[in-house]
């Protein structure tokens, strides 16, 4: 799967590798963990995991015949090893490449449970491409190092500013993340 | 050109060690501008203390144009500059006379030490505080004092905590121009980083965390296209 594909696909074939589920049980968990900054309906929870079955990194499992009166077993979905390697393969991908805001709470959401290592190393990254982000944005717009003039100049600075302050909060959450993270670690191997 | 390498700076704070700065290996080439991005307590500013020549590591060397720089007594070594804010002074001691000061204790003449202080304010954007008593100055005018006092020792390098920490957000960028234009003229200038715009237009972004350096990356300005360039393009497609 292309590693841009969007978030959903990511957070389906994670919770498939925690644990193989029933599309129902899995749509469910999707709403709680992502329900609040990925909404997304049942069914297209649904057309995902046929997605992902098509490009061969879940596979279904029979289970034992349902209780319901057709008697049809439910299908169990499980991850293969294919889509171990490619969730793997995506922790370690750019985040920010999609806008300002990333998705680096759906990567952390995705993986935590899973490699609970991983989270450092996305942390990390995500400070990286925030650094390397307010690098190259400039010290004023183009051409206007005075204070603005017109009512365009106003906005260019507007503009700038709304992204180095995104920048900030952004650089601040991971640090606090961090410190989260390992005073966590810290009481857990304690 | 500032060197340090290998740096590690330990501190006993009660019964525990804490490793402020562990094994730090960073340059600063004259006409460069350096940040070192760091949260707070990453040992962002032990490095500008090690480098001032106020702390002394307890291994690994740091050197300013190959000689090791000896730090004593809590002294700033000759050749770096340390901007500090709140200016320490009589309040009623004129901006100009407080920037005055190096040149004084250099032995220069009190008329000629004044000459350069009003030069050095002039050149960092703070003509306007001349003849103004400290105490009267606001934070960003406080804060171009302490970088003209810096320049008037004609250093090999700056060192800058936070350059924009405390200054209002319309002042920042013009703050920034200045270190950039201290640097353009030939000084190194190294500064901590924990503002976004702190690392606008510096040649080199360093972050460090729990003492260590992580990272380093180098600028490479953005196409920033502006919105008047944009709709042109756009009128011409």
């Amino acid at each position: 799967m292309d590693q841009n594909a969007s978030m959903i696909n990511w957070a389906v074939l994670s919770l498939v590798i925690e644990r193989p589920s029933y599309p129902y049980e899995l749509a469910q968990r999707y709403h709680r963990r992502y329900g609040e900054f990925a909404p997304s309906s049942t069914p297209n929870v649904y057309q995902t995991l046929k997605r992902l079955q098509r490009h061969g990194l879940v596979e279904p499992l029979l289970g034992p015949p349902s209780a319901q009166p057709s008697g049809q077993p439910k299908i169990n979905y499980r991850a293969t090893a294919e889509g171990a390697a490619e969730l793997r393969a995506w922790v370690g991908a750019r985040i920010r490449r999609e806008g300002p805001h990333g998705d680096v709470l759906g990567r952390i959401a995705a993986v935590g449970m899973i490699l609970p290592g991983a989270i450092g190393e996305v942390l990390d990254r995500f400070e990286d491409e925030c650094v390397e982000e307010a690098l190259r944005l400039p010290l004023d717009p183009p051409g206007r190092e005075q204070e603005p003039r017109g009512l365009e100049q106003l906005l260019e600075l507007m503009m700038l500013e709304h992204r180095r302050l995104v920048l900030e909060a952004q650089l601040t959450w991971a640090d606090a993340a961090r410190e989260r993270l390992r005073a966590f670690l810290a009481r857990r191997g304690a | 050109m500032l060197r340090l390498v290998g740096v590690t700076k330990r501190y006993r704070v009660g019964a525990r060690n804490v490793v402020a700065l562990d094994g730090v290996t960073l340059e600063v080439p004259v006409g460069a501008l350096v940040a070192v991005w760091g949260a707070r307590k990453s040992g962002r500013t032990t490095l500008l203390r090690v480098a001032a020549g106020i702390e002394t590591p307890d291994d690994g060397v740091v050197e300013l144009d190959g000689r090791a720089v000896r730090a004593g007594g809590r002294r700033i070594a000759e050749g770096v500059a340390y901007v500090r804010t709140p200016l320490s002074g009589p309040p009623g001691q004129h901006a100009e006379e407080y920037v005055a000061r190096p040149a004084l204790a250099r032995g220069s003449g009190a008329g000629a030490a004044l000459e350069r202080g009003r030069s050095e304010l002039e050149r960092v954007g703070a003509g306007a505080a001349v003849g103004r008593r400290i105490a009267d100055l606001d934070a960003t005018e406080e804060l171009r004092v302490a970088i003209a006092q810096a320049l008037v020792g004609d250093p090999i390098v700056v060192l800058i905590d936070e350059p924009t920490s405390g200054v209002e957000l319309h002042a920042r960028s013009a703050i920034l121009r200045t270190l950039r234009a201290i640097a353009a003229a030939g000084a190194g200038v190294l500064m901590t980083a924990g503002d976004p715009i702190e690392l606008a237009g510096v040649d080199r972004a360093l972050t460090i965390r729990r003492g260590a350096l992580r990272s380093d990356r180098r600028a490479e300005p953005a196409q920033v296209v502006s919105l008047e360039h944009e709709r042109r393009s756009r009128r011409s497609a």
